[in-house]
């Protein structure tokens, strides 16, 4: 399944879940995540692709340690990936530990954090991610927003 | 009792004139430098000599100067005239028929010194030789060709005795002593590495050979076994032991003394027997049944680090960095990393590091829990718990200083120098102030720590940046610099040709990035503000196929299980390329560590420390070019690069054999 990643304001299509509030973990939220150039939000259902994005997320580490286990299919991963930056000082987090499900959208806010002003910055290239488990019900589009509620991104599931 | 006379001339009527100071003003320089307050090693005075025992002149003071205990004393730098013969050989005049084999000096030498000496005569025929022997006369070193000039390089600062020694016929020479600039003279010397008791040898395609004579023995000897159907001669590998069989060859070959004129000889039988084979290979050169004769040389390969992870690093290769690690390693040199901190605890850097400090003021920005402190581990930059901190610093260091050949991790650019971290990035990036407090204490100024280091550092690496002017910032960079300190810094990852400081001010030298085919990387700056390229990578790319991205390979370490982990990771950025720089300058500063910041700026604006990219010359994607470890480090030896000065040599070809046609003066 390729990355998959919209920005903007394009309207989900699909069936309606029904409302719900669903409890969410970060598993992870990473400076660095394999570079990653383009923002993007995936949706993660089984073991084997969760390894293999795992691994991708993870090929700056020489020695990297092994995927933290998921209970598939009862839950999945959502990547949120922030895309390239040219410093350091950008990160992604988990707002709130639930996330909305309404009419097949999942909506999921995060702290989308990005440099201070008037600071200066370490000059790496990175490429931040969060990793979010999610309970394994059906919705057909992804939307993160951040605290004030804006879009960050979205994406079809 | 041991006869010390200083002799000097201010010269001589009617001949080439000589400097009384040999100056060496800098080029305007691109990086428009202050002017650094340190003396210039070439702005010394040199001061001309003549040999005190010069016996083609028979109106000159004699005062021998033939043996150790009679040498002749010289200040450095120096040039001296002087003459030697065989018995015999040469024009008229007091020493024609007993010989001046040997003229001795005595001298003071610094590390890199060059000792030249020029001979006017043939360089076959009238034939001098160059020694380098201790005071009490054993032969440390001998360059000793067939060619007209013939130079040593000191390694070892101390006080030596200078030997210039008539092998065949006689001349008038010149002797030059101080800074070397540029590449030795190719010759035959003692120091090189070659087998011993072998020759690799070359007869004519077309002649006869002499009945008793060396080809003879050759063939004798099966030297041309299995050649006999080929039409054109090629080099024979000639056990030296049978020369002994030569009529001609005879008596060099038995003898057991040193054949270096005077008989000065090394203490050591294994540095004879090298002598000796030096000597019948030059013998051999003039055999008329010889078209060439060569001493069959030792290569060594490059050292290569048993770091597991150094397959990966690719980026050294690039910056010819194994072929500098033959000269040097950077041993006491000190790179101060102005940084995020770095993890004191991780293997690779143990050893590697001397004491720093943590100037980050807010104890929200700092992440340990106060203020500016002593402590420069760096607790993580992260500002969400189940985050993972950069720990930028620690990548940037080992880059610089990963201990090397140690079995584990990674290699770095100057293994043998040391870091001093300093914090000055912390959650959320860093302060002006901090920074300048850091710079400060690096340069050993006075600063909010209210300490200086005990060794201020040669080097300030910044892999830091942000498009701010400062007027503080700058201010403390142009301290450090008039302190002695060089300072490198990233020129930013925006793509563009916007100013990014420190990286801009005037005096800092600017790193851009490149990747693993030298191209400029797509984030890195450019403009005409970036002074040199350093490997900084592209995640994207996997060029060499080795499995990983082709990105900077270092010491790292991750927060994201909760506590920290060293590591080994992969960065990209103009923060990878320049602390790649900072290592250069490191290994520059090991073997010359008088070089100043200008000059260093002077040796990159000459092209001496990079492989030119892109346009010829300089250029806004490149700068100057492609920093070269090997190239620099050459330089940092040679002491001078291509300067403005020059050194101006008398040649003794344009003096007069045997007549006194000038006034020498004796300086008290």
């Amino acid at each position: 399944m390729a990355l998959t990643a919209v920005a903007g304001c394009a309207q989900p299509v699909g069936n309606a879940a029904g409302d719900a509030t669903l409890p969410i973990t970060a598993l992870a939220s990473q400076g660095q995540c394999g570079g990653l150039s383009r923002p993007a939000v995936r949706w993660i259902a089984d073991a084997g692709e969760w390894r293999e994005v795992y691994a991708q997320i993870n090929r700056q580490w020489l020695n990297p340690s092994p995927p933290p286990v998921v209970d598939f299919p009862r839950a999945g991963v959502l990547l949120i990936a922030m895309g390239q930056q040219s410093t350091a000082g950008y990160g992604l987090r988990l707002a709130d530990d639930v996330a909305a499900l309404r009419a097949g959208v999942l909506t999921i806010r995060v702290d989308w954090r990005e440099p201070p002003p008037g600071r200066r910055q370490a000059q790496v290239m990175t490429s931040p991610c969060l990793l979010v488990t999610v309970p394994a019900v059906d919705f057909t589009w992804i939307r993160v927003v951040d605290r004030e509620g804006r879009a960050r991104l979205e994406g079809k599931r | 009792m041991k006869v010390k006379l200083l002799k000097y001339a201010f010269l001589l009527l009617g001949l080439v004139g000589l400097p009384l100071q040999a100056s060496f003003g800098s080029d305007d320089s691109a990086l428009s430098a202050k002017t650094d307050t340190a003396p210039e090693i070439f702005d010394a005075v040199v001061e001309v000599a003549v040999d005190s025992d010069d016996g083609n002149d028979p109106n000159a003071l004699f005062v021998s100067n033939d043996t150790a205990a009679t040498a002749q004393t010289l200040l450095n730098p120096v040039v001296v005239t002087g003459y030697v013969n065989q018995p015999g050989s040469g024009s008229e005049g007091r020493s024609r028929a007993t010989g001046d084999l040997v003229d001795v000096y005595e001298v003071s030498l610094g590390t890199g010194d060059r000792v030249t000496l020029t001979i006017a005569g043939d360089g076959v025929q009238a034939d001098l030789d160059l020694g380098l022997a201790d005071l009490d006369g054993n032969l440390l070193d001998a360059s000793a060709g067939q060619v007209r000039v013939e130079s040593l390089t000191v390694k070892t600062a101390g006080d030596y005795l200078v030997l210039v020694g008539a092998s065949r016929g006689a001349s008038r020479y010149e002797l030059t002593i101080g800074p070397a600039r540029g590449p030795a003279a190719a010759s035959l010397r003692l120091g090189d590495s070659f087998a011993v008791g072998q020759a690799v040898v070359r007869f004519p395609d077309q002649r006869a050979q002499v009945q008793g004579g060396l080809r003879a023995r050759v063939h004798a000897l099966g030297g041309f076994a299995g050649r006999k159907h080929e039409t054109r001669q090629r080099n024979v590998l000639f056990d030296l032991a049978g020369l002994k069989q030569v009529a001609t060859y005879r008596t060099l070959a038995s003898t057991e003394s040193s054949p270096f004129p005077g008989g000065f000889q090394p203490t050591d039988s294994a540095s004879l027997d090298k002598l000796k084979t030096l000597y019948q290979v030059k013998a051999m050169r003039l055999d008329p049944e010889v078209a060439a004769a060569e001493l069959n040389y030792i290569y060594k390969p490059l050292f290569v680090p048993n770091d597991p992870y150094y397959q990966y690093q690719w980026h050294y290769p690039q910056i010819n960095l194994p072929q500098a690690w033959d000269v040097t390693t950077g041993a006491g040199a000190i790179v101060a990393v102005i940084d995020t901190g770095v993890a004191l605890s991780h293997p690779d850097l143990q050893g590697q590091l001397v004491a720093g400090y943590d100037f980050i003021k807010d104890p929200a920005v700092a992440g340990d829990g106060d203020g500016i402190d002593p402590n420069p581990d760096d607790p993580g930059d992260r500002s969400e718990s189940n985050g993972n901190s950069s720990f930028h610093g620690t990548h940037v260091t080992g880059t610089v200083v990963a201990a090397t050949n140690n079995g584990i991790g990674v290699a770095g650019v100057a293994f043998g120098a040391k870091v001093m971290p300093l914090r000055g990035l912390g959650i959320g990036g860093g302060y002006d102030y901090d920074i300048e407090q850091a710079i400060r204490f690096a340069a050993g100024l006075a600063n909010d720590s209210g300490t200086v280091p005990s060794r201020r550092a040669d080097v300030i690496n910044m892999s830091i940046g942000g498009t701010s002017f400062s007027s503080g910032l700058q201010d403390a960079c142009n301290q450090a610099r008039a302190a002695g300190v060089v300072i490198v810094a990233a020129a930013g990852n925006d793509g563009t040709t916007e100013l990014n400081y420190p990286a801009a001010f005037p005096g800092v030298i600017a790193v851009g990035a490149v990747d693993i085919n030298k191209a400029r990387a797509p984030y890195s700056n450019f403009g005409s503000w970036i002074s040199v390229v350093a490997p900084g990578g592209n995640f994207a790319q996997d060029v060499n196929q080795d499995g990983q991205p082709d990105g900077v390979v270092s010491t790292a370490a991750s927060d994201s299980t909760g506590a920290r982990e060293n590591g080994y990771g992969i960065a990209v950025g103009t923060s990878m390329a320049t602390p790649h720089v900072a290592g250069v300058i490191a290994l520059m500063k090991a073997v010359a560590p008088s070089l100043t910041p200008q000059k260093v700026a002077d040796l990159l604006t000459s092209g001496a420390l990079t492989d030119d990219l892109g346009v010829p010359g300089k250029d806004d994607q490149f700068g100057y070019g492609l920093i070269n470890a090997s190239k620099a480090v050459a330089a940092a030896v040679a002491g001078g690069g291509s300067g403005s000065g020059s050194f101006q040599t008398i040649d003794p070809s344009l003096q007069n054999f045997g007549v006194n046609v000038g006034t020498m003066v004796p300086v008290q």
